[in-house]
């Protein structure tokens, strides 16, 4: 996620002599990633992508705290100016009731001001949320989102005069409920939201994702409630995906950020309302917080951040790194302590995750590269990958073209996607050639003949178990000539060693394809030709015209049986009635004469 | 005689050279070596030499019969070659032999992994539909995680097994680390694992399939330095030697330390230029295996450490100085006016 801050608004809580250049570079290799800037009118404004674990990085204050940490690292002079939650007296709302149930949200911050005039915000106000995206509506409104952006949590306002029952039950929505959010949207829940009711059965806000038509602050306001929850993470991510209500709130609450941060957004909207209307009547603050989150300390021994760096960074370093990012940190021994901040409870809790804070802060451009000098594992050569290689490589050269089609297809008996992204892709396939066969359509017209090849998984389910994934191959093509397309498949089984294979080649839609598993090719495939002696005697060749019987092995084979000096007998050429074959006589023992010979033609010519 | 032959000799020699063609050779082969030629002639009037004469005189009668016989020869065949070079046009193409075309992706996922195997690894390739276990819990994402929902990560309609859970089509290749230490038992391991995988995302950068190459190395002592070795050597190796990386911190669930890897950009060379981000392209993600992930491989994180990264071979390949691919969906249009460049 990424949030935008103004260098002016930065430097309200950063002090520092770094430039807008530096504190971009300085973020971007030890903390949260500067992706660019963007001048405006007298001031830089940062574009800034936080990590989902660095939630409190998505604010201004939090961006401030962490350049103050780093800015040191890279020689600058760089001071927090805290931000401190003032002395809010906590209390009740006479007359006004909050049920909560703390598993469903974990801390409710509520506020009641008397005497306020909805009106447009100072300008000041409005420009800074213009410079990052947020559209100014009225000074309550405005203050809220300004809050947020300043401190990181959400906050929200309803017209208390609108609540007209005083009351407020924080309960999950059931299946079926309506609601109107404040953009006039009607939406059907799913059951399971958190959502808060009036007491009555009647819906009056959709908590920590989006406000609703009939609490909102509305022209006529005079009387608001400042509100700042902390519903459950998983809740708030559950509501927003449901029903894709994206808002900031909804982005930054499903991030599990620390409670502790209510009370200071609180705190900041109280601070902005008594600056800019200091007549306003305010209540005491309404805090159900009944389960306050603690950090726990995480201990690990010293020398474990050199290690894993790889290089050695001194203990003074290390403790200053972590006393600038505001762990509170000891040393017995080897055995270093560390306390984090609340705001970083939930993402510090193992020793690597103390190594991370030090290693990012020293600075990962510090470490110098070096390869792994240790000893190698036992080696595992997988044939599969060099025999792939292989028939990929005799392929393309026998002319196919190699393509990558998508595992899912539109119809299959295969396995059934839960959640398909289109209707094209549902199915796991257990076949490649629907997707040939379709690539082949798309192609026609393209080139005058298509060939084409893949090795790829199929998927073929089984019962209670991942499916089986069958690596094949499959060749096509649509040149309509049967024997040219057999005889590069011989060709490429015989210069993988893989003999006595009759590779079956099937027809459909005008092309001619051949899919095999390629296991059925691995169990043979082999480059080891075991070598016979060159003979000192030649053979005879000759080349005979016998008639075409319709069946070629059958005839090979009772060709073979008339003499054991046949030693090779070759197809030269086919017609439809007729056959030219080139035999090969040979003997071991004796050189052979036309007159060995003349006795086997003669039995070869009787025996068709 | 000898003088007389010594004539002969020169005089043919002299033809020879200026001859042009087959014809003239043959004219001059009977003018001197023909059966009523010169030479024969002479040779006729040896009979009223002398004993001793006629040996000296023979010698050099062979002599010079044979070098004109090795004249008209060796012209004979500079004259044939004169001819090839007419006859034939060396401008004129060639009888083509049609070859086709290897995929891109094959040719990515060659060079990496010839790559990796020369400083040790093993390739192997896991299973893209996977069980969620693998895939997400034995690498040490909560249960609640967004990528372990129905709007990130595809899921196959099928019971969920009481360990393993549901099944679904791996989002990444890291879903062989724990298979490969399972598989290897005690490291070291050094492995690359290169497989198909789906997201449910679809844009220029994005298709739903596409390829990972994940690399994993777990051995006594491997540090943050040995990763940034490694990706050293990789990134010199793939993209070229004026190419340089750099480590940003970044989050996963199944590293930690977490890193975002950048490669300086081909084009302006770390400059800044349209197509970077400051001089830097995204690669991809890495870290040091989280301890969590040793354990459920049945490594002890306090004995070993390891680190991990996991990078897309079309995004990758695109990033190649040169490709000029620019919409990752052209890969798998298999558009044959577009396979034919390769
Ligand atoms: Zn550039």
């Amino acid at each position: 996620m990424n949030i935008l801050i103004p260098d002016s608004w930065l430097r309200e809580y950063l002090i520092t002599d770094a430039s807008p250049k530096d504190i971009q570079k300085g973020l971007s290799l030890c903390g949260p990633s500067v992706e660019r800037t963007v001048k405006t009118a007298g001031d830089v404004v940062y574009d800034i992508e936080v990590t989902t674990n660095r939630v409190d990085c998505m604010s201004v204050y939090g961006i401030a705290r962490e350049a103050a940490a780093i800015l040191p690292q890279f020689g600058f002079t760089a001071r927090l100016k805290p931000l401190l939650p003032g002395s809010i007296k906590s209390g009740t709302i006479p007359g006004f009731t909050i049920d909560n149930n703390s598993r469903l949200c974990q801390r409710i911050l509520a506020l009641k001001l008397e005497g306020i005039k909805v009106e447009p915000s100072p300008k000041w106000l409005q420009d800074r949320l213009n410079a990052v995206g947020q559209r100014p509506l009225n000074n309550l409104v405005d203050i809220t989102n300004y809050v947020m952006w300043e401190t990181g949590h959400p906050c929200h306002v309803f017209d208390f005069d609108r609540l007209t029952t005083h009351q407020m039950l924080i309960r999950e929505a059931l299946k079926g409920e309506q609601i109107t959010t404040l953009d006039n949207k009607t939406y059907v829940l799913a059951g399971g939201e958190v959502v808060i009711d009036d007491g009555t059965g009647n819906i009056i806000d959709l908590p920590s994702v989006m406000g609703t038509a009939n609490s909102v602050v509305v022209e006529n306001t005079t009387s608001a409630l400042l509100f700042v929850d902390d519903v459950d993470h998983a809740r708030v991510r559950f509501a927003s995906m449901t029903h894709a209500i994206r808002t900031q709130a909804a982005t930054l609450l499903e991030k599990d950020i620390n409670p502790a941060t209510s009370l200071l957004a609180m705190s900041r909207m109280l601070d902005l309302i008594t600056q800019i209307y200091p007549g306003v009547k305010i209540s005491r603050l309404i805090d159900l917080y009944p389960h306050p989150q603690k950090s726990e300390p995480v201990t690990l021994p010293l020398g474990l951040i050199s290690r894993l760096i790889g290089q050695e960074v001194g203990q003074k370093q290390v403790l200053d790194i972590l006393t600038r990012l505001d762990f509170q940190v000891s040393v017995t021994g080897d055995i270093l302590t560390v306390i984090p901040p609340p705001w970083r409870q939930a993402d510090i809790r193992l020793p690597e995750d103390v190594v991370e804070e030090v290693a990012r802060i020293y600075g990962y451009h510090n470490i110098q590269p070096v390869l792994m000098s240790g000893p190698l594992p036992p080696p595992d050569h997988n044939s599969a990958f060099y025999w792939e290689n292989r028939i990929r490589t005799a392929l393309k050269y026998f002319n196919f073209t190699e393509i990558y089609t998508y595992s899912l297809v539109a119809r299959d008996d295969g396995l059934k996607l839960k959640n398909p992204l289109t209707s094209e892709w549902v199915y796991l396939r257990t076949s490649l050639f629907p997707s040939h066969r379709q690539v082949i359509s798309q192609n026609l017209g393209k080139a005058d003949t298509l060939n084409f090849y893949e090795i790829a998984n199929v998927y073929l389910p089984r019962k209670h178990n991942l499916p089986v994934e069958q690596s094949r191959l499959i060749v096509t093509t649509t040149d309509i000539d049967y024997y040219k397309f057999k005889g590069r498949i011989e060709s490429l089984l015989k210069d993988i060693g893989v003999l006595n294979l009759t590779p079956r080649i099937i027809s459909d839609s005008g092309i001619f394809y051949w899919e095999i598993a390629l296991s059925e090719l691995l169990d043979f495939a082999t480059d080891l030709h075991p070598f016979t002696p060159i003979s000192k005697f030649t053979p005879i060749f000759e080349d005979v015209n016998l008639p075409y019987t319709g069946n070629y092995a059958q005839t090979i084979k009772k060709l073979y049986s008339l003499s054991p000096l046949i030693k090779n007998i070759e197809l030269k050429d086919k017609f439809d009635t007729k056959l030219t074959l080139k035999i090969t006589y040979h003997s071991d023992i004796k050189q052979l004469s036309s007159v060995d010979i003349a006795p086997i033609r003669e039995k070869l010519t009787k025996a068709l | 005689m000898q003088e007389k032959l010594q004539n002969i000799k020169n005089e043919a020699l002299a033809q020879i050279l200026s001859a042009t063609g087959p014809e003239d050779l043959e004219r001059i082969r009977i003018q001197y070596l023909g059966k009523n030629g010169d030479l024969n002639e002479i040779a006729k009037t040896f009979k009223s030499l002398k004993p001793e004469e006629k040996a000296e005189i023979g010698l050099l009668f062979n002599d010079v019969k044979s070098a004109i016989s090795i004249a008209l020869e060796t012209s004979g065949s500079k004259i044939q070659n004169l001819k090839l070079k007419i006859e034939y046009d060396s401008t004129l193409p060639g009888t083509p032999v049609p070859i086709g075309h290897l995929h891109p992706v094959t040719y990515a996922i060659n060079e990496i992994s010839t790559a990796f195997e020369k400083i040790g690894f093993t390739r192997v390739r896991y299973p893209e539909v996977e069980w969620d276990y693998f895939a997400f819990g034995a690498l040490n994402f909560p249960e609640n995680h967004p990528a372990r929902d129905d709007w990130e990560t595809f899921f196959v309609e099928a019971d969920p097994d009481p360990e393993m859970g549901k099944i679904v089509l791996t989002p990444h290749t890291s879903n062989g680390q724990v298979r490969e230490m399972l598989r290897v038992g005690k490291p070291p391991v050094r492995m690359i694992n290169i497989a198909k995988c789906y997201r449910r995302q679809s844009d220029v950068s994005h298709t739903a399939m596409f390829h990972q190459f994940e690399g994993l190395v777990i051995d006594e002592g491997i540090s943050i330095a040995n990763l940034r070795g490694t990706i050293e050597y990789f990134v010199k190796t793939f993209f070229g030697e004026n190419r340089t990386s750099r480590l940003r911190p970044y989050h996963f669930q199944f590293t930690e330390p977490s890193f975002e890897v950048d490669i300086s950009c081909g084009i302006c060379n770390g400059k800044g230029c349209k197509l970077c981000k400051e001089g830097w392209l995204e690669l991809g993600g890495s870290g040091m295996v989280h301890p969590n992930v040793l354990k459920a491989g049945k490594i002890d994180p306090r004995k070993y450490t390891g680190f991990a990264f996991g990078w897309g071979v079309e995004r990758c390949y695109m990033m190649k100085s040169g490709t000029r691919i620019d919409d990752i969906r052209l890969l798998y249009d298999n558009d044959i006016r577009f396979l034919n460049q390769f």
